[in-house]
């Protein structure tokens, strides 16, 4: 363990989820430090939503996990269910893609925001339901005291993500896991969502692990971007440089399938294939079947390693961005990067 | 076919208007809620439609009138000059209607029967379609046919929707609506629910067949860039209502209502930061730092972002 | 061939093996299942003696190595009469769960498919019907037309229409609303085409599960008819019957006339809810 320069609040190292006889997630590392938003973008099957839920150890039990995840130094492995307990309280916070999935649909708002507020926070019922009403004006929710009283299904979907969201900082997370949250919502709330998310985020000083499929709404976000593919990262980059110079011809086939509102109009230019779960991947690069550029080389898997700014898991990747028209010299930043960051994972190669 | 020939439009919606009876508890009883409010719009054979609005704009009601989902409280939808909106059809009607409207859905994985095999499936729609009894090798070919003009292997036909993936089965939606080689196609969220790789698929893949076949489409969503690049034309919606509507580049070059330069704003792109539009109890907007709660203070505030249909619309 | 077929039995009984091994609960209860639908089938073929012999030397005789199970009041061989007995105390059942079923399942669906003023309709006279408990409307039964097999069959069956009705008209409703059912109606499928072709296919899963569920409240309902004395008459061989005859036995120190039989009833009944249990999980459906 080569320590890190800023020592990681969230840790995950060589990660692997597994099926009985099915590997889902194979080896994925990523640091997160305190108060850094890391966006994990990846198509279905890639393994994104796993991760987040083997940080919380929340896998279900028939799924196998290999690796270790370090929340704060400690071995969130190796809890005690008591210390899990808090860790999952008060360490991090989860805010899921379907909140009505996961609001106790017969409990009001006030209820499902207090609750936590007085189990574990001790608080006394007309502390904790001021400090609700307090949330949810925090978050943007008009009329609080009023909303206290409604039921789930009387609200919006984009209203019931920011109950949720209250609901995650009342806990007073330093570090926020966000699965796909705005997917079920509209562009005009999901922006609305995210920029609260982020402010509350920043005035708390909490990071933010966001699971995406979708890169711009990543890289706008965040401050680094992983992309996932087949059950393992392909890439990593600052979330500035993903956009412009992507290293890795998965992450710009995606960047150019992507429909654009401004710009030539014509077809679009789909990668070919469909993005596949790791145990239907080939062997070698997981993605050579679909990459424009692969070659026999690429029977080999990739080793992900330091280019630039961030990690890459290409034969090809020093070659300029693979097949993009976004094709600038990536070497000259090379050093430049965070090498804290890589230690782990290029070991394994 | 039977062509009326009138020079009537293919689709033809004036002055649609849907209005839920719900149920509301605070008000012990039933209210009404408008869902569609005076939405008028053409569409001339082999044009390119796209309705797109946020949730609760209307818009996928909108797409059930025009296929006969839902009828309309007023207003008429007028398929080449005929008015399908005032009766409810027999099953022969329906079978006619759906040889010129198809529609596919939004969400892939329910939207197939989960016991019925890819090919049982393309067949019985065949055979609604006089295209011969199911099982027989002339319905076998085509539709193995349609599985083709799809982009999915004949081997795909022996698979229930179980064993596909989401733009497979997508793909196989499509196939079913096309077995009945209709005129316009009606995309309700189509693309929606797939990966970014196979939504740029599907999209091509409509396209071809609008370009090969001269289909109509009406494509229902609230992807602006994904309209753009199947569509000529938009239409946007707002709280039940046309924001504007007008040839795709014009719109988005110059935006006239406000809520589609929301819209395109609103979409994550380089160099983007998402905004609150929206107060919060304390007016600090700016990050500063207020690590409390918020006080109880606050009161009222800008309405809620969705539902409650805006006044001063302008219908076209 | 046969030496394939010799390959097979191994085979087969491997995998039997391996399915004990992984759930010994369900394999326990599929062999009892399998058991007693065997002697309901083979009685005669298996049974080690009549089971209307009277034999007044062998009166309460206990269990040995010639009457397993012991003898009764009069002398009769108690496994052979739980043996015949099976085939009455499961076809009552079976007969109930059948009718019920395919009067639940039409009434389900319709309602479910029709809605508005049918479902309405139909849902309150069902509600009717379930206000009624079966039991008492099969007392009922007896009364007015008299005892015998028949009766309590014919009215358990119409009271059990409105507890499997009233899951499937639900669970059709549920799946009338999905797009599927949309996109079928939007190509022109007719009401009964979607019905038979897709909707039913679709809910089998529910009833079967339900219909297991169904068979051991109607075998303990039938049971209790007979114990009762309304149902089939002496000297028939029926569990519920048996075990009304051996009450008084109980008392003279002689347990084993009542014992076995209602152990009999206690297994099947047992071993049939572990099935639907089983069966639901293997569908995914949760029981309502």
């Amino acid at each position: 363990m080569s320590g890190p320069r800023e020592p990681a609040l969230l840790r995950v190292e060589d990660l692997h989820v597994e099926a009985p006889g099915r590997p889902l997630v194979r080896g994925v590392g990523l640091d997160v430090a305190p108060g850094e938003a890391f966006g994990l973008v990846g198509e279905s099957g890639s393994g994104k939503s796993l991760t987040a839920r083997a940080v919380l150890r929340l896998l279900p039990r028939a799924l196998r996990t290999r690796g270790r995840i370090l929340f704060d130094g400690a071995d969130v492995g190796a809890f005690t269910p008591a210390g899990l307990r808090r860790y999952r309280s008060g360490g991090v916070g989860m805010v899921f893609q379907d909140p009505r999935a996961h609001i106790n649909p017969v409990r009001s708002v006030g209820d499902f925001l207090t609750e936590g507020l007085r189990t574990v926070g001790g608080a006394s019922r007309r502390r904790a339901e001021s400090e609700a009403v307090g949330l949810l004006e925090e978050v943007g929710v008009d009329a609080a005291p009023r909303r206290m009283r409604q039921w789930p299904h009387e609200l919006s979907g984009g209203l019931l993500q920011r109950v949720m969201i209250a609901s995650v900082l009342a806990a007073r997370p330093r570090l926020i896991l966000a699965d796909e949250p705005t997917t079920a919502l509209d562009a005009t709330t999901q922006e609305e969502v995210m920029a609260i998310l982020g402010d509350l985020r920043r005035e708390r000083g909490a990071a933010l692990l966001f699971i995406t499929h979708d890169l711009d709404l990543a890289a706008a976000v965040c401050d680094r971007v992983g992309v996932m593919y087949a059950g393992r990262v392909v890439e990593e980059l600052p979330a500035r440089e993903l956009e412009r110079r992507p290293l890795h011809p998965y992450t710009a086939g995606l960047l150019r399938a992507r429909p654009r509102i401004r710009g030539p109009r014509g077809r679009l230019e789909a990668v070919p294939g469909r993005p596949l779960p790791a145990y239907e991947a080939p062997d070698g690069c997981a993605f050579r079947d679909r990459c424009p550029r692969a070659a026999e080389v690429c029977a080999a898997a990739p080793p992900l390693r330091p280019l630039g700014a961030g990690r890459v898991a290409c034969h090809f990747a020093d070659e300029g961005a693979p097949g993009t028209d976004f094709g600038e010299d990536v070497g000259e930043d090379a050093g430049g990067g965070a090498p804290g960051e890589i230690g782990e994972e290029d070991r394994r190669g | 076919m039977a062509e009326t020939g009138t020079g009537a439009p293919l689709l033809e919606a004036s002055e649609l208007r849907k209005v839920f009876r719900v149920r509301n508890r605070a008000a012990r009883g039933r209210e009404e809620a408008v869902a569609v409010d005076g939405v008028s719009f053409r569409l001339e054979r082999g044009g390119a439609l796209a309705v797109v609005g946020g949730s609760g704009s209307g818009k996928t009601t909108t797409a059930r009138m025009v296929v006969g989902l839902e009828a309309p409280t007023s207003g008429t939808v007028r398929v080449e000059g005929e008015d399908w909106s005032h009766r409810r059809p027999t099953a022969r009607e329906r079978r006619r209607r759906g040889s010129v409207v198809q529609m596919v859905f939004q969400d892939p994985y329910s939207s197939l029967d989960r016991r019925q095999s890819v090919r049982g499936c393309l067949e019985e729609a065949l055979a609604l379609h006089g295209a011969g009894r199911s099982g027989r090798p002339a319905a076998r070919r085509r539709a193995d046919a349609l599985l083709d003009r799809v982009g999915l292997a004949p081997a795909h036909g022996g698979l229930r929707p179980g064993a596909l993936s989401g733009g497979q089965r997508q793909r196989v939606a499509i196939a079913r609506a096309l077995a009945a080689d209709p005129r316009l196609l009606v995309l309700d969220e189509a693309v929606a629910a797939l990966d970014v790789s196979i939504q740029a698929q599907v999209l091509n893949l409509l396209a071809d067949i609008r370009a090969d076949t001269g289909l109509a489409l009406l494509f229902v969503t609230h992807d602006l860039a994904a309209a753009r690049h199947l569509c000529d034309r938009v239409l946007v919606m707002d709280g039940g209502r046309v924001a504007e509507q007008g040839p795709t580049d014009d719109v988005l070059a110059a935006p006239r209502a406000a809520c589609t330069r929301r819209l395109i704003e609103s979409l994550p792109r380089p160099g983007w930061t998402p905004r609150r539009s929206i107060g919060r109890a304390d007016p600090s907007a700016a990050p500063s730092t207020d690590p409390s709660a918020g006080g109880p203070g606050g009161g009222p505030h800008v309405p809620h972002p969705t539902g409650i249909p805006d006044p001063g619309r302008t219908a076209p | 061939m046969s030496a394939i077929h010799a390959e097979r039995v191994p085979a087969v009984r491997g995998a039997l093996r391996r399915a004990a091994a992984r759930d010994p609960l369900l394999a326990a209860a599929g062999c009892v299942a399998a058991l007693a639908v065997a002697a309901a089938v083979a009685a005669p073929l298996i049974a080690p003696y009549d089971p209307a012999g009277v034999d007044q030397l062998e009166v309460f005789g206990p269990p040995s190595a010639a009457h397993w199970l012991g003898t009764d009041d009069l002398g009769r061989d108690v496994l052979s009469r739980i043996i015949h007995g099976a085939r009455p105390t499961l076809a009552g059942p079976a007969l109930v769960v059948l009718v019920s079923g395919v009067l639940g399942t039409a009434l389900g669906v319709a309602a479910a498919w029709f809605g508005g003023r049918t479902d309405a309709v139909l849902s309150r006279a069902l509600e009717v019907v379930l206000a009624f408990p079966g039991l008492v409307l099969a007392v009922i039964a007896a009364a007015v037309l008299g005892t015998g097999f028949a009766a309590p069959v014919v009215v358990l069956s119409i009271a059990y229409v409105p507890v499997l009705a009233r899951v499937v008209r639900a669970a059709a409703i549920r799946e009338a609303h999905l797009p599927y059912v949309e996109a079928l109606r939007l190509q022109g499928a007719s009401g009964p085409t979607i019905c038979l072709r897709h909707l039913l296919p679709n809910l089998a899963p529910l009833i079967l599960v339900q219909s297991t569920v169904g068979f051991g409240y109607a075998l303990l309902d039938l049971a209790a008819v007979n114990f009762l004395g309304l149902g089939l008459q002496p000297p028939a061989a029926e569990w519920g019957l048996m075990i009304a005859d051996g009450r008084s036995a109980v008392l003279g120190g002689h347990p084993g006339q009542a014992l076995f039989p209602a152990a009999a009833v206690v297994a099947v009944v047992v071993s049939v809810n572990v099935l639907g249990e089983r069966l639901a999980d293997r569908f995914g459906l949760v029981e309502a």
